[in-house]
This record gives structure tokens, sequence and C-alpha cells, in this order.
């Protein structure tokens, strides 16, 4: 129950912020249909993880399965361990070819999205296969 | 390291899912257990072992030749 607030918490603090960027981008400088459109996307696609998440976590701790444990802590340490690395790249990637942009914020929204990506494959990849144990 | 978990959990007729739930743990973990994939906690190991009411060494077998175990 205690993951299950954790995570309850950090879903409220996602979704205000998640609601902050709503509004910035409708009121904002923003008024492009296709971002703002992206935006929503981005936005629902969040809610929706999150909801099937805390869905599937109180399923499994109706049935007494722990939310979390040692296997998924390990592979989501490792997974963020090897992300972090992958990331450094992509950021130095972005250094080199930082003259091809002719904006800072695509350049930073690639990094900061591209990191989070690389987070996401990692987790998966890991979760899926064990192969963080093989060393 | 090898596993006996899978022949162990079919001799005590447990699926994954009953082993998973007695030793607190996801049943993915128990997946990869079976696989050979997976090196437990030591306090994972203890729980499982006391499952199948054996030492840990009867349930968990370690490989001298192995280099990586060394």
């Amino acid at each position: 129950l205690k993951n299950y607030t954790r995570e309850l918490g950090l879903g409220l603090a996602l979704a205000s912020i998640f609601a902050g960027l709503l509004i910035w981008f409708m009121v904002g400088k923003i008024q492009d249909p296709l971002k703002i459109g992206i935006a929503v996307l981005v936005i629902l696609l969040g809610i929706g993880t999150f909801s099937w998440r805390i869905v599937n976590k109180k399923s499994d701790l109706k049935m007494g399965v722990p939310a979390e444990d040692e296997f998924t802590k390990r592979a989501k340490a490792y997974a963020g361990n090897q992300a972090f690395e992958y990331s450094m790249f992509l950021w130095l990637l972005i250094f080199i070819f930082n003259s091809s942009f002719t904006k800072a914020e695509p350049m930073l929204g690639i990094g900061i999205l591209g990191s989070a990506l690389i987070y996401g494959i990692c987790l998966w990849y890991y979760k899926t296969t064990g192969a963080f144990n093989e060393d | 390291m090898k596993t006996r978990i899978k022949e162990l959990r079919a001799r005590a007729n447990l699926t994954q899912a009953e082993l998973a739930r007695l030793v607190g743990v996801r049943r993915e973990t128990i997946v990869f257990l079976d696989k050979g994939q997976y090196n437990p906690s030591l306090k994972l190991a203890y729980s499982i072992a006391r499952v199948f009411k054996l030492p840990i060494e009867e349930v968990f077998l370690f490989d001298q030749d192995d280099p990586q175990e060394r």
C-alpha cells in the first residue's frame, strides 16, 4: 500500500505539471493548432499510462502480489544507469549538431524527450529479458 | 548459477504464481528464476528454500567451473 500511495502522490504531482503545461500551451505564445494537438496527445498519453499503471498496481495489491519486487527494482536501477550513459551520447550529438538548430527549444526538447525515450526502451528491454543479470 | 526451482515446483505442485505469492515477489521474477536467468538476493533464495523445506545449496547450484561464479 505504501508503494501505491507513493505512486498516487507522484501521479498527482505529474498531473499538476501536465495541467500547468496545458494551460501554458493554451494561453501562452504557442497558437499553432498542430503543436497544441501534439501537447494534448502527450498529456492524454501520460494520463492514460498513469491510470493504467494505477489500475494494474491496485489489482496486484488485491491479489497479494507486490507492485515492485527486487527484480523490478534492479531492472529499474540498471535501466537508469544504462539510459544515463546513452543519454550522454545523445546530448553529445545534439551539441555537435547544434548549428543545425535555429532555436534552442527543439534542441532541448529532443534532448529531454530523447532521454526519457531511451530510459523507457532500456527499462522495457531489461524487464522483459532480464539481461542485466548476466554480469 | 543453476536452479532446481522448476523441478521442485512441479514436485510440490506449485504454479509460478503460487510460489511468487508465497515468497512475496512478482510472477515474472519466478519466471526468470525458473530459467536460471536471475540471481536472487540471499533473502529471496532463503525464502524459496524455506518453501521447499530444503537448504539453499540444494535449490541453487553453483557451478565452480564457471569463471563468472569464482
